[in-house]
């Protein structure tokens, strides 16, 4: 069963960048083939968002029943967060320098990508300067819940102060309905699936080596 | 009022004057928010003054200059706040004392003043070195309180987390930014608007609604970080 | 764009997913038998 939707991945990812770059027709006011960064970009940042909303449940998670096992899903998830974060950020610096003529505008979303990425990259170096495990656990679990109580001021609150934002309407737009041609859409829609398995596949995997190396890494019972 | 409350307060307040009274003794953190402020400020004037920009670009610009000396002065300071107390091993003679959550009141009461204090001494000199006029003082007032509030909450709280770490001041720095960064954007927008005298629109809305909520997840988490 | 610089670039993409994928698949290997031992 896992070997079958391992393939099924692997295929998935294949028919995903085909179908990109030979199937869909390229985006209406995008200049030449920059359009077809979006199957790319947008579930990217996709990704990168599930993982840092997991990161926190599973801090919540921990701190609510203090089982280990939470705080390392949360630790992955975060440094997961960050790697799918960094990538929608390169893809859609690359994207910005075509449309707009430069890698960074200060557009407000990539101010949101930015502070967040700067928040979760602090986590990870508060994670590694607290010698005592249990404090550890429950400081970094504290830390994540902070973001989650500022996190809806990055991303919802100060791109609107800024009244022009450059970047294309979110898939789904204010009148709740794809605006996209319906080629493009199933692409992207297949872009989301692969980021999202590829994203639990990659923290089950993270959490089970942190698993093992924590496992290896304990102090033997005392002999009596 | 109930006993209970009027305990509480009192705790609140015990926590309050203990603090100052460790302050007044050494006077760690005035002494580096004086010295910190002015001299970034004198270097920020020193150096820009000189270029004589026209008055409505200063007034766009500056207000960052402003907001940055405020948090990096805080960043020197506040982080004392509870690392003082594992240094000198007094943590869990607090924690049989006061409850958490007055612990954390007073604590930030305290820093909240001490923030206050800071803002009285930069930002006048502010407007003074930089030749600056507030055009709407009602605006700038509440900016400076209300982001005094949401710095010293925030702090506080990041204070009482890397409490327990090493490399503890510039953790504070590394943990207090990306928390503390909305409430500059807001500030930042606030005070230019003061300064310009157009409407502040959305930015006042959205930083009493960033003290309320960073008070809010201070107030449930601080018990987590603070008993072990 | 020219169609062989598209080709190009989907070519590369096609392999490195790939690699990506084996790299994983021989990781989740690795790991199911380092939980065997433990």
């Amino acid at each position: 069963m896992r070997k079958i939707l391992q393939l099924a991945l692997l295929v998935l990812g294949w028919l995903v960048i085909l179908g990109g770059f030979l199937w869909a027709p390229l985006g209406k006011g995008f200049l030449g083939h920059s359009s077809r960064i979006l199957f790319f970009h947008v579930p990217m940042a996709w990704a990168s968002f599930i993982a840092f909303i997991a990161a926190g449940v599973w801090s919540v998670r921990y701190l609510i029943g203090r089982d280990e096992e939470h705080d390392r899903s949360a630790a992955v998830a975060v440094e997961l967060g960050l790697l799918f974060g960094v990538l929608a950020t390169v893809t859609g610096a690359m994207w910005a320098r075509t449309m707009w003529g430069a890698f960074w505008n200060w557009d407000p979303r990539q101010v949101s990508i930015a502070f967040a990425l700067l928040f979760y990259a602090a986590y990870l170096a508060l994670r590694s300067s607290i010698p005592d495990e249990e404090a550890r656990r429950r400081l970094t679990a504290s830390y994540a819940v902070l973001g989650l109580a500022i996190a809806p001021f990055l991303f919802f609150i100060a791109p609107r102060m800024v009244p022009t934002s450059l970047h294309p309407e979110p898939v789904i737009n204010a009148q709740g309905k794809p605006a996209m041609e319906s080629r493009m859409l199933m692409v992207l829609i297949g872009g989301f699936v692969w980021a999202t398995a590829l994203f639990f596949w990659l923290h089950d995997l993270g959490r089970r080596c942190a698993r093992v190396v924590a496992r290896r890494e304990a102090p033997p019972l005392p002999v009596e | 009022m109930s006993p209970a409350s009027s305990n509480w307060l009192a705790e609140v307040g015990a926590v309050f004057a203990k603090e100052w009274r460790a302050e007044l003794r050494t006077r760690y953190a005035l002494n580096t928010f004086a010295l910190f402020g002015l001299t970034t400020l004198f270097t920020a004037s020193a150096s820009l003054g000189t270029l004589s920009i026209p008055l409505a670009e200063r007034a766009a610009v500056l207000p960052v200059i402003l907001w940055l000396i405020l948090l990096f002065a805080l960043t020197a300071g506040l982080p004392r706040t509870f690392v003082h107390e594992e240094e000198t091993h007094t943590a869990t003679a607090l924690r049989l004392a006061a409850s958490p959550v007055a612990l954390f009141v007073g604590k930030q009461a305290y820093n909240l003043v001490l923030t206050l204090a800071l803002e009285a001494l930069v930002a006048p000199l502010f407007l003074v070195l930089f030749d600056l006029e507030v055009q709407n003082v009602g605006v700038f007032l509440a900016t400076l309180v209300a982001g005094a509030f949401g710095l010293a909450t925030g702090s506080t709280l990041v204070a009482a987390m890397i409490a327990a770490a090493q490399g503890k001041s510039t953790l504070f720095a590394v943990l207090a930014l990306p928390v503390l960064l909305p409430l500059l954007l807001f500030t930042v927008q606030l005070s230019r608007s003061a300064l310009t005298g157009e409407a502040p629109g959305q930015a006042l809305p959205a930083l009493l609604l960033y003290d309320a909520s960073v008070a809010v997840a201070a107030l449930l988490l601080f018990p987590v970080v603070w008993n072990p | 764009m020219e169609t062989g610089t598209l080709t190009w670039v989907l070519a590369v993409n096609l392999v490195i997913w790939a690699g990506i994928f084996l790299f994983l698949v021989r990781l989740d290997r690795k790991v199911r038998e380092l939980e065997k031992k433990s």
